[in-house]
């Protein structure tokens, strides 16, 4: 009988808790994840800066994700013609196989530059998600973008990276003979601190050794702020989103238990004519009515939130470093919820009770 | 609770009308009844089927109001009641008996005697051995703790009279008790109303003759919702 308000209520309490979670989980990695991700654009007039200058750089620091980043927002000697018709223009960028790790960098297909590069013998690129969008694929070679007059073979195209949107719109090249062509290309480098609370220290090292370097450079600091941006977008949508998943749930749950009782109120006409007949006080009648439906709603919520509740904690052991959380209030809240919506959902057929007619309903008259 | 006008009788039904449906579709059961039954003796109403005789069980039964007239029961004028003072007074002074017994299945025999001591006020040792004696009185205390689909129709129907009388009323109404019983268990049931004639007022409603020559006094119902005389 009570199934359907158990199936809300488990509803309520796994959406709103999943969600609310999983979002809080979101907000915190990207919180931390944008403040240690470090760009660093080092710009030398007339000159370029060699790969090999974050190579040094992260042996100083002695941290594993630096990486170069990019060359040029807009390659010189590029023909805006020859390069993808994209929104807010293109960017070429020299490859960095340290990239992949540096900025966690998944591929919604295919592969890294050096995995197939070497096989096909070929001009190959990858691409950012805006850029393949742009793209059409040839009968034969799959997807491929032209620079300069050159074809190449799109090896693999990137996820969106909300934190370097300009990585969506880029082309990444790995052949040195190629970016020697397209160059020369000033360099920005990717940094990713331990702790959000070394960046600012690693900022201010890195900065003094890129200048002791070169004394002319001049180095700009960008720390992701679009990933907090992002995520104090993503925050309050996944939070209305949860919301009114479990609004939904409830309102069903309370639609499952006025349903209950309304029938109850049917199946049970004889013996609330009979109940008023024999005196017993309308009042308590209807608090028949009122207490079933609570306690519909108390099974529902406790079976459910035990569902619930166990549910994330198995999600939670799969994924250990999701950190899934239900707190106790949340629990509480959602059982008390459930009591009350079930009581309002109650008064109706409580209600009907009442007005039952002894005569009618015990076939006199 | 109003005392109202004082009658010796237990039931005092003065011009009593009702009727059912609109306007253009008029039906008038009870056609200005006037009836007495005084405190220890039994009426039967005797009539056809859809005379208006389980009505004016109904309407003496307060369950239902009458268009017009009076009705003293007990001596208490219930015009004079309020919704709460009427359910007050069918708790403490009225019995039923119906044709189909109307027990609750899910409760055993002794539970549903007991339901018409609910809110009686008594000490729950009290509510026990009233439950008991009655049923010991109705010869069904060794099926106490028996559904009522696990109990024969007859049976079925001395349960019922046991709630009707666990609580000694004033007046006690029977519609049709023998109704959907055979002649030998009717009988029975007779027997064991037998037990409060003289003490009670009965008003029994039965469209079989020989069920209404068990009472003191056979009242039969004429056309228009009238009665003999």
């Amino acid at each position: 009988m009570a199934s359907g308000a158990f199936v809300g209520s488990m509803s309520v309490t796994l959406i709103v808790g999943l969600a609310l979670s999983s979002s809080e989980q979101v907000r915190h990695t990207l919180d931390d994840l944008g403040s240690r991700l470090v760009l660093l654009d080092v710009s030398v007039p007339g000159h370029g800066t060699p790969p090999e200058v974050w190579s040094q750089l992260a042996e100083d620091l002695e941290l594993q994700d630096v990486s170069s980043f990019a060359r040029s927002d807009y390659v010189p000697g590029i023909d805006p013609a020859d390069a993808p018709q994209i929104p807010g223009g293109g960017s070429l960028v020299a490859w960095d196989p340290r990239l992949v790790a540096a900025l966690g960098l998944e591929f919604e297909s295919g592969g890294t530059i050096e995995a197939v590069s070497v096989e096909l013998g070929a001009h190959v690129a990858v691409v950012g998600s805006a850029v393949a969008a742009r793209l059409t694929a040839d009968s034969g070679s799959g997807l491929t973008v032209e620079v300069k007059g050159r074809r190449y073979v799109v090896v693999g195209v990137l996820l969106p990276y909300p934190a370097l949107p300009r990585l969506d719109r880029s082309i990444l090249i790995a052949d040195a003979g190629d970016t020697e062509a397209l160059g020369p290309f000033s360099s920005e480098g990717v940094m990713r601190t331990p702790s959000a609370q070394s960046t600012e220290a690693y900022v201010e090292q890195a900065r003094t050794m890129l200048r002791l370097r070169n004394p002319q450079a001049s180095v700009r600091v960008e720390y992701a702020r679009s990933l907090v941006h992002a995520s104090a977008a993503i925050s309050p949508v996944v939070r209305a989103l949860a919301y009114g998943a479990g609004l939904f749930s409830a309102v069903l749950a309370a639609f499952t238990v006025l349903n209950v009782l309304l029938m109850s109120v049917v199946e049970r006409r004889r013996e609330i004519g009979l109940r008023l007949a024999l005196g017993h006080p309308r009042f308590h009648v209807a608090l028949l009515f009122l207490l079933e439906g609570a306690l519909v709603g108390l099974l529902g919520a406790v079976v459910g939130t035990g569902l619930a509740v166990g549910g994330v904690l198995s999600i939670s052991a799969a994924l250990p470093n999701w950190g899934f959380d239900v707190s106790v209030l949340q629990i509480g809240v959602v059982i008390t919820a459930s009591v009350v919506l079930s009581l309002l959902a109650a008064a109706l057929p409580a209600r009907l009770a009442i007005n039952v007619d002894p005569s009618e309903s015990l076939g006199l008259g | 609770m109003s005392e109202g006008t004082i009658t010796a009788a237990a039931v005092a039904v003065s011009h009593v009308h009702k009727s059912f449906g609109h306007s253009d579709d008029t039906v008038n059961v009870l056609g200005g009844i006037s009836l007495q039954v005084h405190r220890s003796e039994s009426v039967a109403l005797l009539g056809p089927s859809g005379c208006g005789k389980s009505t004016l069980l109904s309407v003496v039964g307060l369950m239902m109001s009458p268009d017009s007239g009076t009705i003293h029961l007990d001596g208490i004028d219930v015009a004079t009641l309020s919704r709460h003072q009427i359910g007050e007074f069918r708790r403490e002074r009225l019995g039923f008996i119906f044709q189909q017994f109307n027990l609750v299945n899910y409760l055993s025999a002794y539970d549903n005697v007991e339901l018409a001591l609910h809110y009686s006020g008594l000490h729950p040792s009290a509510r026990v051995d009233m439950v008991d004696t009655v049923l010991a009185r109705v010869g069904i205390d060794h099926r106490k703790s028996h559904l009522p689909l696990e109990i024969s129709v007859g049976e079925r129907q001395r349960v019922a009279i046991a709630r009707a009388l666990v609580k000694n009323p004033a007046v006690l109404l029977a519609d049709e008790p023998t109704g959907s019983l055979d002649r030998d268990t009717g009988r029975e049931v007779l027997a064991l109303l037998d037990e409060v004639r003289g003490t009670t007022a009965v008003v029994l409603v039965t469209h079989d003759q020989e069920v209404a020559e068990w009472a003191d006094r056979v009242v039969r119902f004429g056309v228009n919702g009238t009665l003999e005389t």
